[in-house]
């Protein structure tokens, strides 16, 4: 059996503990079970996140450490930080994203209006509603700039990945840790 | 051996540096073309698309075909050089026309019916677009769009009205009245009864001009734009002025919806008399 063989059941493993938390209908390791957060731009995240899932189990696995207490303490802290970043992330998300019915989805906007839009919103600028955007065609570049609407779609997909990314690397340091593990049967 | 394969390293480096050298001195001698003559450059990148005619095939021959007039500058937003914009500019009115005649010949509009006003319409593109790039103006896609829009609708009639007499069964070429945008659907606007002429305005515009002290129902509130039968909308709130056959005029705000699953087809809303004068 070579590492490589080893590795490969630590793939399977993990692809079945993220089917099983997906409700076993989807092939994206976890994801599935985020699909009404994702965010909104770019599109195929969910694809991107997949990948960099795979990439973090890898790193995860070739650095991994046998040292049981480090292992602990990781799991621990990738627990809390990933609570923490999936919370920063839900704030942001319910800030400045705006879910459009009939399309089905969430746009994304800035935290500055243009001056045009401050003149027509004035104190309601930069947190605008449904109605506003409908005011606008839903073109969000007519009333945030540019800047403020790419800082948040770029907070947005770093969170997002970052979560993942904590999850990966926990479950990915649980399971080769387990999988090493010999048990010894309950004594009768 | 070894110096034949330095002479050869040599000789490739030598040409590879003059072939770089003609390169940029063609760069050099278009883009000074495409400021003094921009016509002339745009027929030189016209030449340049008609060599690869397959760029112009559709994706997916099976899907239903979208006939536009559109005249949207998709360039490089995030450049900051005015003159590689321009020059993008150029390179798309160009595809944009060579996009266009297939795409009318495809759909069985003899060239007769169709090259001159094309022509017209593109070499008035290659003009406000030299004109705002000597001018120092901005290159915005939306603003060389908006100021496209009465030449786009200008091809449609013609094209329009040659399908009315001539040829019924052609399809019809449409329109959009902006470019790009992360849109929920588009809408095309029908009145009712027929023969009323309405034009809109996004309900955000409207209260700009209210905001900035315009008379939004005057031609001092610049945009609004003509829902012609071929004109299409992306979806949202707008205000509508509506002139009717009996000469009267209503103005209200409306809902403008594209309740169908395609985002690219646009679905007709219709705006009825209602018989309450507008008061502006």
């Amino acid at each position: 059996m070579t590492g490589l063989d080893d590795f490969k059941r630590v793939l399977s493993e993990f692809s079945n503990l993220s089917l099983w938390a997906a409700g076993a209908s989807v092939a994206f390791p976890f994801i599935a079970s985020f699909l009404s957060v994702i965010p909104p731009w770019p599109i195929g995240l969910n694809v991107i996140t997949a990948v960099i899932q795979l990439v973090t189990l890898i790193v995860a696995y070739q650095t991994f450490s046998r040292n049981a207490r480090r292992i602990t303490r990781n799991v621990k802290w990738l627990a809390i930080l990933g609570l923490f970043l999936l919370l920063l992330y839900m704030g942001i998300f319910t800030l400045f994203t705006v879910y459009i019915p009939p399309a089905h989805r969430s746009i994304v906007i800035g935290y500055e209006c243009l001056p045009d839009a401050k003149k027509v919103f004035e104190a309601k600028c930069p947190f605008l509603t449904i109605d506003d955007l409908s005011a606008a065609a839903f073109d969000e570049f007519v009333l945030w700039t540019k800047p403020s609407i790419m800082a948040i779609r770029v907070s947005l997909v770093a969170l997002w990945f970052s979560v993942f990314i904590c999850l990966a690397s926990l479950i990915g340091q649980f399971l080769i840790y387990q999988m090493g593990r010999t048990v010894r049967p309950a004594s009768q | 051996m070894r110096s034949k394969l330095t002479i050869f390293f040599r000789l490739c480096f030598c040409i590879s540096f003059c072939l770089s050298d003609v390169a940029l001195a063609q760069t050099n001698t278009l883009k000074g073309t495409a400021k003094s003559n921009p016509q002339a450059a745009l027929e030189y990148f016209k030449k340049t698309w008609l060599k690869f005619p397959k760029d112009f095939d559709p994706e997916d021959p099976s899907a239903p075909k979208f006939y536009s007039v559109d005249t949207c500058m998709y360039t490089d937003e995030n450049r900051q050089d005015p003159e590689a914009t321009y020059m993008d500019g150029l390179r798309i009115i160009a595809r944009n026309d060579v996009r266009l005649s297939k795409d009318l010949a495809d759909a069985g509009y003899p060239p007769a019916a169709w090259r001159e006003p094309l022509n017209r319409l593109t070499r008035k593109q290659v003009e406000i677009l030299s004109q705002r790039y000597a001018g120092g103006q901005s290159l915005d896609i939306a603003a060389i769009k908006s100021l496209m829009r009465p030449h786009e609708d200008l091809l449609l009639r013609t094209l329009n009205t040659y399908r009315k007499q001539s040829a019924a069964s052609l399809p019809e070429f449409e329109t959009s009245t902006s470019c790009g945008g992360d849109w929920i659907g588009f809408v095309k606007v029908i009145t009712a009864p027929r023969g009323g002429s309405v034009s809109l305005i996004r309900e955000y515009f409207f209260q700009l001009c209210v905001a900035l002290g315009k008379a939004p129902y005057s031609s001092e509130c610049d945009m609004w734009s003509a829902a012609g039968t071929s004109a299409q909308f992306p979806q949202g709130t707008y205000r509508y002025l509506a002139r009717w056959l009996d000469g009267s005029d209503e103005c209200s705000r409306v809902e403008l919806v594209n309740a169908g699953a395609s985002v690219d087809r646009a679905q007709v809303n219709t705006i009825r008399q209602t018989g309450i004068s507008c008061s502006k």
